[in-house]
């Protein structure tokens, strides 16, 4: 716990309203994100408010081990995903043990399948495609149907861009571990933009062709 | 760790990482200059780490969300002070 969280705590065991306000300031919106790619709606703001109850019930026996927000985030995913199983949201993919891609190499590792070229990306110039919207609408859908640990590791590292000893923390895995979770994640999430953009090999070299 | 297509892409986020040894990355780079699937993929990957941290969309509290939790602190309080 550093120095800041410590104060905050102390504030806020104290009763000073104004020291709640910072930490829900601090903490809403990467809360907010990894809760809302397990429910929807007016559950978020349900399970939003019994975190921060919940956090509030739990500072006399928050010994600081970790930080103020790992805690917060620990508390709000266990919820989060304790409700999203009640309610039967749609299922996530299945955890494969294999890469996404291992079935696209030859035994001795050469391409035996290419990655398609995309309709919205040039490669000479990712951001093009990273600012298109039917890409983020893509990986909206997408995203909540990650199984939950690479779910949760994307959000906060890829869309929250908390460090990776965090959310290393917030899951409960090595640094090691995560990297092999992320890896996982944004593989998987490349093939849905593949499917949804990939322009067929044969389109392409027509185009190229009539170019 | 960069030699052929498959280590490339399974260890793709090392490709620029500080802690990958410079002749790693030397070999790395030069395998994806020269293999236009890996280039490919590369480009496609990073674009799918850019595109989801353009997911990040300010997401302040509302007011009526500022109320609801100051709501649960002083539900708090209150229950915490009671005798």
């Amino acid at each position: 716990m550093n120095a800041d969280d410590a104060r905050l705590i102390a504030l806020v065991r104290a009763g000073d309203e104004a020291a709640f306000e910072q930490v829900v300031a601090k903490l809403h919106r990467p809360l907010r994100s990894l809760v809302s790619r397990f429910v929807e709606g007016a559950t978020i703001d349900d399970i939003m408010q019994q975190t921060w109850l919940s956090m509030l019930e739990g500072l006399a026996q928050f010994e600081g081990r970790s930080r103020l927000s790992t805690w917060v985030l620990q508390i709000g995913l266990n919820r989060a995903r304790q409700v999203a199983r009640t309610q039967g949201t749609e299922a996530p993919w299945p955890d494969d043990e294999e890469l996404p891609e291992a079935r696209r190499f030859t035994t001795v590792g050469s391409w035996l399948s290419p990655p398609l070229p995309w309709r919205v990306l040039d490669d000479r110039d990712p951001e093009v495609l990273a600012g298109h919207r039917e890409v983020l609408r893509a990986l909206e859908r997408a995203l909540p149907r990650l199984p939950e640990t690479q779910r949760v590791a994307v959000t906060l590292r890829d869309v929250e861009g908390l460090e990776l000893a965090e959310v290393a923390q917030v899951l409960d895995l090595t640094e090691g571990n995560l990297r092999v979770v992320l890896h996982r994640g944004r593989a998987r999430l490349r093939d849905v933009l593949e499917a949804e953009f990939g322009v067929a090999v044969t389109s392409e070299r027509a185009r190229t062709q009539s170019v | 760790m960069f030699f052929t297509c498959r280590q490339l892409a399974q260890n793709v986020d090392l490709l620029e990482a500080p802690e990958t040894p410079a002749l790693h990355r030397f070999v790395g780079r030069l395998h994806v200059k020269g293999c236009r699937g890996c280039a490919r993929f590369v480009a496609q990957y990073q674009a799918t780490q850019q595109a989801l941290s353009k997911l990040a969309v300010p997401l302040s509290t509302s007011p009526a969300q500022a109320a609801q939790s100051l709501a649960v602190f002083r539900q708090w309080q209150a229950t915490s002070r009671a005798p």
